[in-house]
């Protein structure tokens, strides 16, 4: 029986780094949730030069800190698969790689089939991999972390992603990062103008109207996206300009 | 402390570090251990913000925030006019269109 990620994967260790190749062991460093940062110093209060030896934290709010340079601080760290999300053809350039984490599925309310159809705005799916490295997995593509390159080396590479996985992959990223917007239904208008709605005007055979609404009005759905049960997405009209 | 149900575990490796210098190959690899599911909370960022001490610790790391999907369109299971939904190799179809 074939695994279902023989065809997801391309196990053949192209000799670049792509996008989407996978890495075990990616150092995941997460800035913590606090406006004060915890600072570490020398035990007569100098500013530590790396080095072997005993340190003192102590809280930001207790020190001159960051005014004469750069500090060293504390940070939650850990270890873990990570799939390199920055472009292909930036990758030689950059110092900086930007890495999601690969995730569990388990206990999670991320429901399998629409994760592997793409039909998650955020989430990319990643099959078993063949050779057991991980599990189904999924990785939250508006969590990104910067990692070094020299982090990341191309012999512990476990896995790369097959062309059309890449180009899901890239399709995803655009849209977890990128994707256009506009108001919805019963959204309060703000700005008086005239509005089209976003969603369907790309679409043939629609009127794709040109509605004007008043400040303080309500966005109405749109005629042509309710028949396809689908809200409307309405965008404000600037005038035809570059920008 | 006990994690949560919907606590989400980060895939983990400990990689050996005796692995063969210079190999592509992931069989020169081996998986020690897989992690611990136990420790894990979810975060609660609002009581931590004045205390860097608390807000280091690995329980409010960004790897350790549940995830939320955004759905992009509707994730109601839908049966069409064409019956069940496809399954493919990757899952289910939300829908399966079957004249034009």
């Amino acid at each position: 029986m074939q695994n279902e990620g023989e065809g997801f994967y391309n196990l053949s260790s192209p000799a670049f780094p792509q996008q989407g190749d996978i890495f075990p062991n990616v150092p995941l460093i997460s800035p913590p949730p606090s406006p004060n940062l915890i600072i570490l110093r020398n035990t007569d209060g100098t500013p530590w030069n790396p080095q072997p030896g005993p340190l003192v934290a102590s809280s930001e709010k207790l020190l001159n800190a960051f005014d004469d340079g750069p500090e060293y601080i504390a940070a939650s760290a850990e270890r873990g698969y990570g799939i390199v999300l920055t472009q292909t053809c930036d990758l030689e350039g950059q110092d900086l790689w930007l890495a999601g984490q690969l995730r569990d599925l388990t206990g999670t309310k991320v429901d399998r089939g629409n994760l592997m159809t793409g039909k998650y705005a955020n989430l990319f799916g990643l099959p078993p991999h063949p050779l057991d490295h991980f599990g189904e997995s999924c990785v939250d593509l508006t969590r990104v972390f910067p990692v070094a390159r020299e982090c990341l080396p191309l012999k512990n590479r476990v896995a790369s992603l097959a062309l059309s996985a890449q180009m899901s992959l890239t399709d995803k990223v655009s849209q977890s990062l990128t994707r256009p917007w506009g108001y919805a239904p019963n959204e309060t208008v703000l700005v008086s103008g005239r509005y089209r709605c976003f969603r369907c005007f790309m679409f043939d055979g629609l009127n794709n109207d040109v509605i004007t609404l008043s400040a303080g009005g309500k966005f109405p759905e749109c005629a042509d996206c309710a028949k396809i049960k689908k809200h409307a997405q309405w965008r404000l009209l600037l005038k035809h300009q570059k920008y | 402390m006990r994690a949560p149900a919907n606590a989400v575990r980060l895939v983990y490796s400990r990689v050996e570090r005796t692995a063969t210098p210079g190999s592509d190959s992931p069989v020169a690899y081996a998986v020690s251990a897989v992690v611990p599911s136990a420790g894990w909370i979810a975060v609660d960022a609002s009581r931590v913000l004045e205390n860097p001490f608390e807000a280091v610790k690995h329980e409010y790391s960004i790897a350790n925030r549940p995830l939320i999907p955004r759905e992009e369109d509707s994730m109601q299971p839908v049966v069409g006019s064409a019956g069940e939904r496809y399954e493919g190799p990757r899952g289910k179809l939300l829908t399966l269109r079957t004249k034009r």
